[in-house]
């Protein structure tokens, strides 16, 4: 009892507060962008509740409409499963870079390393190469929050709405992309690469099938070995 | 195999690899670290990933160029993303752009 409530103190520490707090818009948007995925994987095909597990399990947005994407588009499971995996492939990069400002043994480190979503990243890494685990968690639980709720709300919606796309929800996850893609930003080579990807996505989009040309996209980043 | 089948299938699938995706990084990186070159590749997938995504889910529909009101709701919230404003602008002219085309033409 006494050490669950030590517990409990820690978790809800100060900085876990702040990194829910500083989650709050990404939480809303993110929101938004769950609804819009509810409704999209609906209209796929994917079953009800296959839908709000996949939010559950997955948590991981881009991978989540990448692999949906790709069903909806005819795609076979392998197709859906390796977007989703390329498009997850970054979690390696971040995994490996807040690794040291984890605590514990494998098993607790592989379980803390759940809670890496972009956002809960970015708003975690303190600038010196370091990152406070507590802001990672906050932000985190908060954008898990509303990424479930989100999705439930959209696979009702999507069962009720006659023509969901009059609202312009298939709009929200490019836009909602677009602004991650932003962050991506750094520099001139990251810019090359996201044009280059963008126009292999496209042209292969329009000439092979379904999935290919987003799987492709990802080769471009191999221009990244040069340097 | 049914669309539902499919849908499950991927679910699980996807569960399993994103876990295991996310438990690698933080489980090796007290032993061995990835070379510089491979650190660069694995930073620049989300740039590739992402503008695929982005540009696919916006101007392409069922194998086919499609420039419809979707590709200028995304415009717009590039606008907005431009300008400086929250994510949550940014998703909500998306949307509201869009639907607003689509009521006008």
């Amino acid at each position: 009892m006494a050490a669950e409530t030590t517990t409990t103190a820690r978790v809800l520490s100060p900085t876990f507060r702040a990194g829910a707090r500083d989650a709050v818009p990404f939480a809303l948007a993110g929101f938004a962008v769950a609804i819009s995925f509810g409704i999209a994987a609906r209209s796929a095909g994917v079953p009800a509740l296959a839908t709000i597990a996949m939010s559950a399990f997955v948590y991981a947005g881009a991978a989540q409409f990448a692999a949906v994407a790709i069903l909806a588009q005819g795609g076979s499971v392998a197709a859906a499963v390796l977007a989703a995996v390329l498009m997850n492939a970054r979690y390696i990069a971040m995994g490996v870079s807040i690794g040291p400002s984890l605590k514990g043994g494998r098993l607790r480190r592989a379980l803390e390393g759940q809670s890496v979503v972009d956002a809960s990243w970015a708003l975690a890494n303190r600038g010196d190469g370091r990152f406070d685990r507590h802001t990672l968690f906050g932000s985190s639980a908060l954008q898990y929050c509303t990424w479930l709720t989100g999705t439930v709300v959209g696979v009702v919606a999507g069962g009720v709405l006659p023509n969901p796309e009059d609202l312009g929800i298939d709009a929200m996850f490019p836009a909602f992309f677009l602004a991650l893609l932003v962050g991506e930003m750094r520099d001139a080579q990251a810019r090359a690469v996201a044009i280059g990807g963008a126009i292999v996505a496209v042209v292969l989009g329009l000439l092979a099938p379904p999935g290919v040309g987003i799987l492709a996209a990802a080769l471009v980043a191999l221009v990244g070995v040069r340097r | 195999m049914s669309v539902a089948e499919k849908a499950w299938l991927t679910v699980a699938l996807c569960t399993l690899t994103t876990a295991a995706i996310r438990g690698f990084g933080p489980v090796t990186v007290g032993g061995r670290e990835f070379g510089p070159r491979t650190q660069r590749v694995l930073a620049l997938l989300p740039a590739a990933l992402l503008a695929a995504l982005v540009v696919t889910e916006t101007v392409i529909q069922d194998g086919a160029l499609d420039l419809d009101a979707r590709a200028g709701g995304v415009a717009a919230a590039g606008l907005v993303l431009w300008r400086g404003h929250s994510v949550v602008w940014v998703v909500l002219t998306a949307a509201a752009t869009t639907a607003a085309l689509r009521l006008l033409f």
